[in-house]
Order: structure tokens, then sequence, then C-alpha cells
């Protein structure tokens, strides 16, 4: 089932540059698996040793955020639309 | 030497850091590459509050003292880097201290140790008592391996950022 997935220009150099990718998935962790074993770069970017999704690093299926949905449990379904976005944050 | 923004964008800045104060605010200026004339400021929306009020332990602080951009204005900075364009600033403000840049900052805007957006220089405006008392800019030296400041130098009606 393949869904698309937005990159962010953080992750792009891991991508070679592609902005979207198509990725055969059922759910969230094995998009991630995916993702992580087709672009070598995105190891440690996406999620830590443990596995677990870096906390600056969100996950949206359709616009909403998976930590609304099942987290990595979240199914997806034929041409849904996945956006991984890397907080730009800061502070004093 | 092209201007790293112009006396119009930094009063742009330096006026929304003005109209959110006590917030912080955050924005991107973004210019498209090889044609430095092509520019769009993006003032973002600061959703710190939000997500502080959701998350209070793993968000501690507020937009008082921190700055989150916003996810829709975060996919519209990707989509107009699909377009051609470069993050060339990316600002927010400091409320009630200095324009320095903090570990916060510095640790937010590195990926794995290298910087999330090597092309961009960061600039952080301090706003005490709803007033704007400096402005300064950083950037990451790759001699370095770190961020520097840099000076911002007015000229000629531009701002520009000078290497160390």
């Amino acid at each position: 089932m393949p869904v698309s997935v937005y990159i962010p220009t953080p992750f792009r150099r891991a991508t070679a540059n592609a902005a979207r990718v198509e990725v055969d998935a059922g759910d969230i962790k094995e998009l991630l698996d995916s993702l992580e074993g087709r672009f070598e770069g995105l190891r440690g970017l996406l999620r830590d040793a443990m596995g677990q999704v870096h906390h600056h690093v969100n996950l949206y299926v359709n616009g909403e955020e998976i930590g609304a949905l099942q987290g990595p449990a979240t199914r997806l379904k034929d041409g849904d639309e996945v956006s991984i976005i890397p907080a730009l944050a800061g502070g004093a | 030497m092209t201007a790293l923004l112009t006396a119009a964008e930094l009063d742009a800045i330096q006026r929304h850091a003005r109209a959110d104060y006590p917030s912080e605010a955050c924005g991107v200026l973004l210019v498209r590459a090889g044609a430095p004339e092509e520019r769009r400021l993006l003032p973002c929306r600061n959703i710190q509050d939000e997500l502080h009020a959701r998350d209070p332990a793993r968000f501690p602080r507020t937009a008082r003292t921190a700055y989150y951009i916003a996810h829709a204005d975060l996919i519209e900075i990707g989509r107009r880097e699909g377009d051609g364009f470069e993050v060339k600033v990316i600002y927010h403000s400091h409320v009630d201290a200095g324009a320095y840049f903090s570990e916060t900052d510095r640790r937010n805007a590195l990926v794995d140790g290298t910087p999330a957006y090597p092309q961009a220089t960061y600039v952080v405006v301090a706003v005490s008592d709803g007033r704007v008392a400096e402005t300064r800019a950083h950037r990451f030296s790759l001699e370095g391996q770190d961020f520097v400041e840099v000076p911002l130098v007015v000229d000629n009606g531009a701002v520009r950022a000078e290497s160390r």
C-alpha cells in the first residue's frame, strides 16, 4: 500500500534531496523501518538507539499527529500522506 | 556583499518581536537561491503555549521563554524550499533577556551534530519592557564546528552579517 512521505529539508541530505518518497507500509513503524532500510542516512535522524521516535521529530498522517492517533501502531492505507516535521524551536 | 536583511525586513522582524511581547516571536526569511532580490519574510506562529498546556512534562516552558514554530508554517517553509527558496534567516525574540544564542537555541539548531539549516543565520531580538533592546546574529562556523556570533552591520539601509 503506497503512502506518500514528506521529507523535510534538514533530512533531505539522506534522501538524495527528494522531498517526497513513496513507501509501502501497513503502519507507521513499518514505514520508519522501510525508510531507514532504503535511506541509510535516515538512521539515527528519525529514531534513537532504542527505536523511539526522537522528541523533536513529529509525524503526521493526513495532517494529524500520530500522538493523537495510535502512535507508531497507527495504520496506514493506500494514498495516505505522512509528513515528517522536525521541530524548529528554541528559547532563552 | 548581499544584504542579510533589508532595513524593512529588520524593521518588520523587530515589530513582530514587540507585538508578541511578552511571548517569544519567531519566523524565517526565505530567499530564492541565485536570485537574492526574490525574498519572502514569513512571520510564524509560536505554538509553545499550546504544547505546554497539552504536555507540560515534555514542554515545561511557556512562550515567554521558548518558541516552537507551528507545523503549518514548517510545511509552508518546506513547500517554498521545494520551489527553490532557501531559509536564509531564522529569527526569534527573547523576552526580558539578552539577544544571546542560548544552549537551547544551539541544541535545537543541530540535527545529529550538524546544522539543520546550514545556510541560515539565526537572528535573536531582545525585547525588554516591550522595547527592542538589541538584535544579534549567529551562524554555524565550519571551522569551529559551532555557532558563533556574526556582527550585524547596517550599511546604506541594508543589514549585513559579517563573518569573523
